[in-house]
């Protein structure tokens, strides 16, 4: 039996390489497959902890985790669409372009 | 004669016109004048009426109306006795003889500022004036600690807005100056007021004197006074007197003066009259300062080229004169200080309203352009002359009979063991009063007449007459003090241990 | 003894007070009649104090009023009269003198711009001068002095315009004054003076508990003692109270602003520089001596620091006599010479007063010669003046050196001028010598030597400059060139008259002289007994030996002489000439300097307190109001701008840096909730 841990820590780790990448990459694709691997690192967890319990398997994260697969195909579907204006905007995938909100 | 609700009506009647200005003002334009003068002058019979019966014995009046009940229990009440009339009449009166002056000067301003077709501006000034006048005459009259505060503020907001609209030179940035330093007198007031209320669990002001635990009390008295002494413009706290004294537009420049010196009345009532223990520890420190504010005032004053600037920076000197009595925390000296105040506002109303009519005709503020204007405007000149003697506290104006009784009170807390020094220091720098209000004589009205005068002619008589009652006043309360003191006396005496 | 006329007083004071405005409120119609009805007013007071004159006391005092207002804690100021002889005598002499020079002035202000003005504080003048003499309590006398000085205000500076010809000062090229200034100048010292004498009058109240003079007088050896208990406080009373009648009677240090008020019309000079305002000094400090006298002499124990307050009015007093008589002898201005030759007289007064107390034997003499000399002195000097206008009026100009006059062409004027002059001197058998002699007799009473020798001295002094002036107006020989177009001639009727009387007046008292200073010696020693508490025994008039008599006639006689020859050979019979006197001798050239520029005293309170005073101007606004000003309204601000700017940094709108600001953030909380256990 795999224990509830380990699979928090590997969420934890994925949600650490998606951070890692939010933090270090410029290129706006590159940070949408890091925004996808932390919302898979906030599923994963929801799924583990769901199943913690040996033989019950709670039915309200399991919903909750459908939800958000749909979500994210929603977020990265209007994140593409945003990127595609910016790149028509800027000319470059560079994300530090967008900085109008800073101060 | 008993009108009933005499006193309510005096806070609302004001209230409510202010309210129906707005909507028929339009129509009346700058007639709207009189409205307010009437209404002021109706509000000041109501309280010569409880004067009179005041005077001839009959106790103290009091109004209350129940105004929270659910989570506090506060009422909203009225105090009319000797100490509290006196300066609501007389604040009330300067209101109304300011309410005439101002049509004239508005009519030039709005003039000046917006254009000649804007009536509606009339239609705000005397509406937020009308205010304005409630806000002082219910600081002056409430019993309710919350109660004063909302008059205080109320007192506050509507100057904040005129000074805005219809100021001088920068007026944004020194109307919102102004705003700011006054709402953080108010505010250490409001700490003080909450401190009490967690003494003595009621906002009363009677309460005040249940307050049973010292150090309680010391905060409450300290963030008290610190609240005041901000919005008196003591030294150290005054710098935002002269700008915003200096560019507000002068019809309401006596009334500002009045903020200014109503936190003598205040500083009596509570901290004189309710917690005089704790109070005590602060005499020495307050007269020190106020001895310092008058010299360092008067020095100021003196150093002033701009005419009205220069009965800005006068006031601080003549409102530390009524913190100098207070401080002395005997009888006879708040007792002066108190009646000096009345005479101060007195004169200083007509001191700016000659500094606004010499503006509104001549359109110079710079004394160095100014010169010879006795002989096209003798009764402004006389005017100016009049006021100057009430600071300077020239017998027969009253500003003689406040200034002597208030310094037997210095003298009496100087006492005979420090040979009188700081007694002696006090009643010399009154002499720099006379230097700083008849040198501007020579220098506006006496002389040679300035090139670009020829011009000018007297001020309309409904910008001199009020001024002329005022200064009628103060002739009466300068030879009947008795007016007065049969008044302020026996209270003063008996808030005295 | 009750008053026959129970009103009068109360008129005496009232009517001109009254009368100050009646001119306004007369129909326009009626021309210059209104200003004839301030002169009736002024009359009808004159009426009232001669009335007042039947009743005068022989028993001490009568004191009529009741209660004014209340002060807090029971305590309460009353409004009143007081009527002793002190008080009837001067207002006698203030309303007789007041109503002649009402009279002049009606001519002599025709054509003059302002008139309404002028009548106005002319009359209002008069009401607070007879306010103060007649009350009873300080407040009511402070706001009589108060009223006299602001009147004295309005009326030094009544021409107001500062037009080129009312300039006084100079010949170029000496500096000039406008009479604006010049009124400020005397309100302000004057009223350093009352704000000290504020001072002592409170600090008496607080220690005797009352203001009013019987109360003080009678009461006098309790609270006296009670303030000797405290050393030094006597005598900073008395200091504070002494600096309010130097101040008003223009002694030094406060006499700098008489020769400037020269700046009024002539009238006024003459009724309120020579006359009455300037004596209202003398009249205090009489109205207090008593107290002080008790103090030191009949008070048991007796309080040795009263004796500072007899020492001090005394010095000062001979002094200025000395200084201002030195001034006048180099005057160049008619009125200047004449407001030198006040203070001096009038410091002569003082010293009178002063050495009255210093010793039993000379109380009676020096306060009875003081007072009489107080009367004469208004008299003649009040001629003098009227005369100055006339003089000035015909010849156009300020200088004397401009006035060229001819005693066959104004015989009366110069008769009327010469007696005043005289009389000034002291020569007998004028006025001014009973009563100047007295005054140097009372000196030797006392034991005072050197201040015989100071005022012996400046009789000296004094008959050189009045002889200097009147040679140098009337008598300065055909060789000199007359001026064009002066109006020669006597002036009207209306103008002659009033210092015509004043001078036959001279004449008359000084021809009773002796009988007129005894009547008014038993007067006061009546008062001394019945009021002041000082009975006979503590007032020794010490009988003087007719040797010890006829000392000071024979030294003042002396002294006149001493003066008067250089004065007659160098001005009247020209056989002196004194600008070559001056060319040869360096040092009396180096002495004309010092003296006119009034021993450059004038030029250190101009540096020291006016110049230095306009020199802060400057600084105060800029550096220290700007400073603060800066510090608060600006500096806050400021420093809450600067913070917030700073923090702004902190959102940069880069990506990378906000996930860092994350990770930061859960860090924490992962330390704060797993290491440390916080929740």
């Amino acid at each position: 039996m795999i224990e509830t841990a380990h699979y928090l820590i590997f969420s934890f780790t994925l949600y650490m390489i998606g951070v890692y990448c939010l933090v270090t990459k410029r290129n706006m694709i590159r940070l949408l497959l890091g925004i996808e691997i932390l919302i898979n690192a906030a599923n994963f967890n929801f799924v583990s902890l769901a199943s913690s319990i040996p033989g019950l398997i709670d039915p309200l994260a399991m919903s909750i985790v459908t939800v958000s697969i749909g979500l994210a195909a929603s977020v990265s579907a209007v994140a593409v669409i945003i990127i595609v204006y910016a790149y028509r905007h800027y000319g470059t995938l560079d994300v530090r372009m967008l900085k109008r909100l800073k101060g | 004669m008993q009108v009933p609700y005499a006193m309510l009506q005096v806070i609302l009647a004001p209230v409510l016109v202010a309210f129906l200005t707005v909507f028929f003002g339009k129509y009346l334009g700058k007639k709207l004048g009189w409205v307010a003068f009437g209404v002021l002058a109706y509000t000041s019979l109501l309280m010569i009426n409880i004067g009179i019966d005041l005077w001839n014995g009959l106790g103290p009046f009091y109004e209350e109306y129940r105004w929270s009940t659910s989570l506090f229990d506060m009422k909203f009440g009225f105090l009319a006795d000797g100490l509290s009339l006196p300066v609501a009449l007389i604040m009330n009166m300067i209101c109304a003889a300011c309410a005439l002056y101002s049509i004239h000067y508005m009519e030039h301003r709005i003039e000046q500022l917006f254009g000649k077709e804007e009536k509606g501006m009339y239609t705000v000034y005397f509406s937020i004036y009308l205010l304005f006048a409630v806000g002082l005459v219910g600081v002056a009259l409430s019993t309710n600690l919350i109660q004063m505060y909302v008059f205080v503020e109320l007192a506050l907001i509507p100057s904040y807005i005129m000074i805005d609209l219809f100021g001088y030179v920068d007026r944004h940035r020194i109307a919102m100056m102004y705003f700011i330093w006054n709402h953080i007198g108010a505010a250490m007031f409001l700490v003080g007021i909450a401190l009490a209320f967690v003494g003595t669990g009621s906002f009363e002001i009677t309460a005040l004197r249940n307050l049973s635990n010292a150090s309680l009390g010391f905060w409450v008295c300290f963030f008290v006074l610190i609240g005041w002494l901000v919005k008196m413009a003591t030294f150290g706290f005054h710098v935002w007197l002269p700008y915003a004294h200096g560019e507000h537009p002068t019809s309401i420049a006596a009334i500002i003066a009045t903020i200014v010196g109503l936190g003598n009345y205040v500083i009596v009532r509570l901290l004189y009259g309710e917690m005089l223990e704790s109070f005590r520890i602060f005499g020495t420190p307050l007269l020190v300062l106020a001895i310092i504010t008058i010299i360092y005032g008067g020095f100021l004053t003196l150093a002033q080229d701009d005419f009205k600037r220069l009965y800005a920076c006068s006031t601080i000197s003549q409102t530390a004169y009524s913190i100098l009595g207070i401080a002395t925390l005997t009888t006879m000296g708040v007792a002066g200080g108190v009646f000096y105040f009345l005479s101060h506002i007195l004169g200083k109303c007509v001191l700016f309203s000659i500094a606004g009519i010499v503006l509104c005709q001549t359109g110079i503020r710079d004394m160095r352009n100014l010169g010879g204007l006795a002989r096209k405007m003798p009764l402004t000149a006389t005017l100016c002359i009049l006021g100057s003697m009430v600071l300077s506290a020239f017998p027969p104006l009253s500003g003689f009979q406040g200034e002597w009784i208030m310094f037997v009170g210095v003298f009496q807390e100087a006492g005979a063991s420090t040979g009188f020094t700081v007694a002696i220091v006090a009643i010399f720098a009154t002499f720099l009063t006379v230097a700083y209000t008849f040198w501007p004589i020579l220098r506006v009205f006496f002389g040679p007449l300035a090139p670009g005068l020829e011009n000018v002619k007297e001020a309309p008589l409904s910008m001199v007459l009020p001024l002329f009652v005022l200064m009628l006043i103060a002739f009466i309360m300068g030879i009947y003090p008795e007016s007065v003191m049969r008044l302020i006396g026996p209270v003063v005496s008996s808030m005295a241990p | 003894m009750s008053l026959t006329y129970g009103f009068a007083p109360w008129l005496c004071w009232a009517l001109p007070t009254i009368g100050s405005v009646i001119h306004f409120v007369l129909p326009k119609g009626l021309g210059r009649a209104r200003y004839a009805a301030v002169v009736l007013f002024s009359f009808m007071s004159w009426v009232m104090a001669l009335l007042m004159l039947s009743s005068i006391p022989t028993h001490g005092y009568e004191e009529l009023g009741g209660f004014w207002f209340s002060l807090p804690e029971g305590a309460s100021v009353g409004i009143g009269i007081l009527l002793d002889s002190l008080s009837i005598i001067l207002a006698n002499l203030v309303a007789f003198l007041s109503f002649l020079i009402l009279v002049y002035s009606f001519k002599y202000m025709e054509g003059e711009p302002g008139e309404n003005r002028y009548w106005f504080f002319m009359s209002l003048f008069i009401g607070g001068m007879l306010m103060l003499i007649l009350a009873n309590n300080f407040i009511f006398f402070f706001i009589g002095w108060k009223i006299v000085g602001l009147c004295s205000f309005g009326l030094i500076g009544h021409y107001y315009t500062d037009d080129r010809k009312y300039w006084i000062g100079g010949p170029p090229p000496h500096p000039f004054q406008k009479p604006s200034r010049c009124g400020l100048k005397a309100l302000l010292v004057t009223t350093f003076g009352d704000v000290a004498l504020l001072g002592g009058i409170i600090i008496i109240y607080l220690y005797s508990g009352t203001f009013n003079y019987v109360e003080l007088y009678e009461t006098a050896g309790v609270w006296l003692s009670k303030m000797s208990e405290t050393p030094g406080i006597l005598t900073i009373t008395t200091l504070l109270l002494l600096a309010g009648p130097f101040a008003k009677s223009a002694q030094f240090p406060f006499h700098e602003w008489l020769p400037e008020a020269m700046a009024g019309p002539t009238p006024v000079s003459a009724l309120i520089h020579a006359a009455t305002m300037v004596k209202a000094g003398v009249y205090f400090v009489a109205r207090v001596l008593p107290i002080f006298y008790f103090a030191a002499w009949v008070a048991t124990p007796a309080i040795q620091e009263a004796l500072v307050f007899f020492v001090v009015v005394a010095a000062v007093g001979g002094f200025t006599a000395f200084l201002a008589g030195t001034q006048a002898m180099v005057a160049l201005e008619l009125k200047k010479a004449l407001a030198y030759s006040t203070m001096s007289v009038i410091g002569y007064m003082m010293l009178s007063l002063g050495v009255a107390g210093m010793s039993p034997a000379a109380l009676v003499e020096g306060f009875t010669s003081g007072i009489f000399h107080l009367i004469n002195h208004g008299i003649f000097k009040a001629a003098l003046f009227l005369c100055a206008g006339v003089l000035i009026h015909a010849s156009h100009s300020i200088y004397i050196t401009d006035m060229n006059f001819s005693s066959k062409e104004m015989k009366f004027t110069w008769a009327f001028m010469w007696i005043a002059s005289l009389a000034l001197i002291g020569v007998p058998p004028l006025s001014g010598f009973w009563s100047k002699d007295g005054i140097l007799l009372s000196c030797l009473e006392s034991g005072q030597f050197a201040l015989f020798l100071l005022a012996a001295l400046t009789v000296a002094v004094t008959s050189f400059y009045t002889i200097r002036f009147m040679g140098i107006m009337f008598h300065k020989g055909h060789s000199v060139e007359k001026a064009h177009g002066d109006h020669k001639g006597e002036p009207s009727i209306l103008m002659l008259l009033p210092y015509g009387i004043l001078a036959v007046l001279t004449v008359g008292i000084g021809l009773i002289g002796p009988w007129v200073k005894e009547s008014i010696q038993e007067l006061f020693k009546d008062q001394f007994y019945a009021l002041h508490m000082i009975s006979a025994e503590h007032s020794v008039h010490a009988s003087v030996s007719p040797i010890a008599e006829a000392v000071p006639i024979a030294v003042s006689l002396a002294m006149i002489a001493v003066g008067a020859l250089p004065a007659y050979r160098a001005y009247i019979s020209h056989k002196l000439d004194v600008s070559r006197i001056l060319k040869r001798y360096e040092i009396l050239r180096g002495l004309h300097v010092f003296l006119w520029n009034r021993w450059y005293i004038d030029a250190f309170f101009n540096k020291v307190f006016v110049n230095s005073v306009l020199a802060s101007r400057e600084p105060t606004a800029k550096y220290i109001e700007g400073g603060i000003d800066l510090a608060l309204n600006v500096g806050i601000p400021r420093i809450f701008s600067g913070i917030n700017n700073n923090i702004r940094k902190l959102q940069t709108g880069i990506l990378s840096v906000n996930m860092l600001y994350i990770l930061g953030f859960m860090l924490i909380l992962i330390i704060a909730f797993l290491v440390l256990g916080v929740l």
